[in-house]
């Protein structure tokens, strides 16, 4: 039961996530900005809309919003969102954590490619680099902390084990906090990887691919966007802001600080950082990756 | 009982897991084969009943021969089945011979598989002197004491095996022979034939000298430059049998990589390891074999259907062809190894015994796990592009060509029999995971001693439960489906062009444009060659930019390699004469020489 509380608590936030990094940035650029709440707005808004579907698209086109947003949700089960354990867990969840938002990412691009727009193919395409190098940055993440903590399921990894971890060893962690950083940043499609705010389609990545969704279906694929950033920012919170002895309803306050925390930050390097070149964006991610395995090299001494 | 002991058989668990693809992927494509040559333009079988009878009872032949394989307990039986086998397949690879390209692949493939039957002969030889006898290995082989380099040995073993499994580098006849073949023959090469070459690796690598670790290492290091390799030349191929074929190489660099990682965790004494290992490689043989028989299979029916193999002439077709292409989206979806489906089993298996063999080795065998386990995760990273690729240009969006967008459905159960029982077992599988890694264990003890079966099968034991993921999302999908059908108008319109009026095909992304950032990143590797001729002058008229991605091995290696030999060869071709009068002559000197030596004063030989 105190698995639900917490696992309510991020679905209910993810859409707050968004709103505070562009808050954020939009008092960094001295504008006020729209409402923090403007997500939850949106997507009222969308949820009664009527539906508008591209000629040529086919079953994909109509499943893939709901496979986007269940992989997130499921994925969500198997982090320890309460500072301890998941909903579930098992030895290697890590690796259907991994799996479920690869079948998101799947059904996302594949549903771009069935609208037959250019635009669209291009935002598959450049969604289709990132999560390839994104993949084994992400792997190298939890490969190094299981050689810190000695565990093999996400409870473990991010779990109580993580506090114990800190006073041993502290600069690997922080190797792998800065690595997870980077592929937040990446996988929720923030910037200096994407932008959110553009309005010129051959400059989007994730955003294009939403183009020709329509009312509850874009709800859905905004909302599993948000979802998948909050995942990134909850793991984030895990490593560095161990829950220790806190008492059930602060480790959810917590969760709540932190992910708002992490928002904010996000908003941060949105305002202080140019956008990456397209060209640039392997090199980021491998340096992400280089972090994480500098972190496992420092194990092994 | 024959010079070479009794040619015996033996059905054990290993012959067993490896006898399943054979049974399951043979008897589907006897019934699609002779369904595939009704299909479309240029059938195989045009030149009547007669010409179908024997391709179906070469194939027969070629399912019997592979099962002799797995099945023989004798080298030399092994070794004749094996040849048998190579020219049964070479027969039906050649099927459509009247087109070059079958021709050439057909050549490069008989070369491919002498060199590996000359190498296994050598092999075997050596095996029964180095006191091994003429049986199939069941327990190390000390060559060393018979002054037989154990090094020499795995050489052959991998040069013979290898081939066949087309382990990099030894890869490079298998994109052109399974492109060019019969997509029925295809799938049989693809998803069955290839594993035999894994099955003489698994049976006779752990045996060769008394520690098979360093063997570990090399296939290891081989299995993960195949992987990457392979996946990346996938991405760059716009034919789709090719970039499957590209697909197989990368599966077998996982099978290999897993085999590896299993000996060199059992010599480091890491039982648990070496158990999780060889059950992610030995089920990855099974994954491979219904996922790809069935990528075959569809795509096999659709390129007949469509008339050609070029993903930019597809498009549009899982409107059109709704089995052929959901068929290609199962084994697409398995073979990325996505929750839900069985792939993701051996994928799961192969990541936990590469995390636990990073967690427990020491040396530098630890640190081959951490780089292996970056390249498993960078392959199946590029995996799900590589066939997002393929779906999305070749099923989705706007028809690419007049044969795409007048493609109907074949009205024939002999065709969808196989495609629909493959995908099928590609999600209805995922809950019998239990009874099918318990087969697994049985041949998993075989090989790796000491193997603790029992606690893989309990780390395993979540797995079935996957088949959840599927049956939720669905009924997520279908609830939300109901609801947004209510009360809510749903209407259809052109896709958001930037208001263009006129949308066309041409307009879409292309296979290629979706792969250039990968292809550009990775240039320096692939060297894909653009031939661009821009528009030129005030009035521009004809522009091509076409780009290729080469087989840099091929091009680079063997080739200069095979015509150095066969320059350095070509002195014996003057002793070749042709008339009998000349051999006649070799024979009296021969004769001669032997006598001489024979009766020479300075003692009898040996």
């Amino acid at each position: 039961m105190t698995a639900l509380l917490p696992l309510a608590l991020l679905l209910l936030l993810a859409p707050l996530l968004p709103g505070v990094a562009a808050r954020t940035v939009a008092l960094a650029t001295g504008r006020r900005g729209a409402p923090v709440l403007q997500l939850y707005r949106d997507l009222r808004r969308l949820w009664g809309k009527d539906l508008v579907y591209g000629a040529v698209t086919t079953g994909v086109f109509r499943v893939a919003p709901v496979v986007w947003v269940f992989g997130a949700v499921a994925a969500a089960a198997f982090v320890p969102l309460d500072g301890r354990s998941a909903l579930a867990r098992f030895p290697g969840d890590f690796l259907l954590f991994a799996g479920l938002l690869a079948l998101g990412r799947f059904a996302l691009t594949l549903a771009a490619l069935d609208t037959g727009s250019s635009f669209e193919g291009m935002g598959a395409s450049r969604e289709l680099l990132i999560g390839g190098l994104a993949e084994p940055v992400l792997f190298l993440g939890f490969l190094t902390l299981s050689l810190a903590t000695g565990g093999s399921s996400l409870s473990e990894l991010f779990g109580t084990g993580v506090g114990d971890a800190w006073p041993r060893v502290g600069a690997t962690l922080v190797m792998v906090a800065l690595s997870l950083a980077m592929l937040l940043l990446a996988e929720a499609s923030r910037g200096p990887i994407d932008d959110p705010a553009t309005h010129l389609e051959l400059t989007m990545i994730h955003e294009v691919m939403a183009l020709d969704h329509s009312g509850p279906d874009l709800a859905l694929l905004l909302y599993g966007g948000a979802l998948r950033f909050a995942l990134f920012g909850a793991l984030l919170v895990q490593l560095v802001w161990p829950r220790g002895a806190m008492g059930d309803l602060a480790a959810a306050g917590r969760l709540a600080a932190g992910l708002v925390a992490v928002a904010a930050l996000v908003g941060a390097v949105e305002s202080s950082m140019a956008r990456l070149r397209m060209i640039r964006i392997p090199q980021y991610l491998v340096s992400a990756g280089v972090l994480a395995s500098l972190g496992a090299l420092l194990l092994l001494r | 009982m024959t010079l070479y002991g009794p040619l015996a058989l033996r059905l054990d668990p290993v012959a067993v897991v490896f006898l399943a693809p054979i049974a399951l992927i043979g008897a589907l494509a006897l019934i699609y084969a002779p369904a595939y040559s009704r299909l479309g333009r240029g059938a195989p079988f045009e030149r009547g009943r007669a010409a179908t009878l024997g391709h179906l009872a070469t194939l027969t032949l070629l399912l019997a021969s592979m099962a002799l394989v797995v099945v023989a307990a004798n080298t030399v039986l092994l070794l004749v089945a094996w040849e048998i086998m190579t020219i049964a397949s070479w027969a039906l690879l050649t099927e459509e011979h009247h087109a070059r390209e079958v021709r050439v692949a057909g050549l490069g493939y008989l070369v491919a598989g002498h060199v590996s039957g000359a190498a296994l002969a050598v092999l075997f030889v050596l095996l029964a002197t180095a006191g091994g006898g003429w049986q199939v290995p069941v327990a190390p082989v000390d060559a060393a004491r018979f002054g037989v380099s154990p090094v020499l040995l795995f050489a052959l073993a991998l040069v013979g095996f290898g081939t066949k499994a087309a382990v990099a580098p030894l890869h490079v006849w298998l994109p052109d022979a399974h492109a060019s073949a019969p997509s029925h023959v295809s799938a049989l090469l693809s998803g069955v034939l290839v594993t035999l070459g894994i099955y003489g690796l698994v049976r006779f690598v752990p045996f060769l000298g008394s520690d098979p670790g360093d063997w570990g290492m090399a296939l290891m290091a081989l299995g993960a430059a195949g992987a990457c390799g392979g996946i990346v030349m996938a991405l760059g191929q716009r034919d789709v049998k090719r970039a499957l074929a590209y697909s197989t190489i990368e599966n077998v660099g996982l099978i290999a990589l897993a085999i590896g990682a299993a000996l060199v965790a059992g010599s480091a004494g890491q039982p648990l390891v070496a158990a999780l290992a060889m059950s992610a490689a030995l089920l990855h043989v099974w994954n491979h074999a219904i996922a790809k028989g069935l990528l075959f299979f569809s795509a096999g029916a659709i390129a007949r259907l469509v008339g050609s193999r070029d993903l930019e002439r597809w498009g549009g077709l899982l409107a059109r062809l709704p089995l052929l292409g959901t068929g290609l989206l199962a084994g697409a979806a398995a073979l990325v190894g996505l929750p839900g489906t069985h792939g993701f089993a051996s994928e799961w298996l192969l990541f936990m015994a590469l995390f636990r063999g990073s967690q427990t080795l020491v040396g530098p065998a630890r640190f081959v796990m951490l780089l292996a386990v970056v390249a498993t995760a960078f392959t199946t990273g590029a995996a799900l592009a590589g066939f997002v690729r393929i779906l999305g240009i070749g099923l989705l969006g706007h028809p690419r060509g007049p044969e795409a967008a007048a493609a109907r459905p074949p009205r024939d159960a002999a065709l969808a029999l196989p495609v629909l029982v493959l995908a099928v077992s590609c999600v209805g599988l995922v809950p019998f995971l239990g009874p099918m890694l318990a087969v697994i264990g049985r041949a998993v003890a075989a090989l790796t001693p000491g193997a603790p079966i029992d606690r893989v099968a309990r780390l395993a034991s979540p797995l079935p439960w996957l088949a959840a993921i599927p049956a939720l999302a669905a009924v997520a999908f279908l609830l939300y489906r109901t609801w947004l059908e209510r009360g809510r108008t749903i209407r259809r319109a052109v896709t958001w062009d930037c208001a263009y009026a006129r949308p066309e095909a041409t307009m879409q992304y292309t296979a290629t444009s979706l792969a250039q950032p990968v292809t550009r990143l990775l240039h320096p590797a692939l060297r894909t060659n653009v031939d661009w001729r821009p528009p030129q002058g005030l009035w521009p008229d004809a522009m091509t930019w076409v780009s290729r991605t080469p087989e840099r091995a091929l091009a680079e290696v063997y080739r200069p390699a095979f015509r150095r030999v066969a320059a350095l060869l070509g002195f014996f071709r003057r002793i070749q004469e042709g008339r009998v009068m000349v051999y006649l002559r070799y024979v009296g000197v021969a004769l001669l020489i032997l006598l001489v030596w024979f009766f020479w004063p300075a003692g009898t030989p040996r």
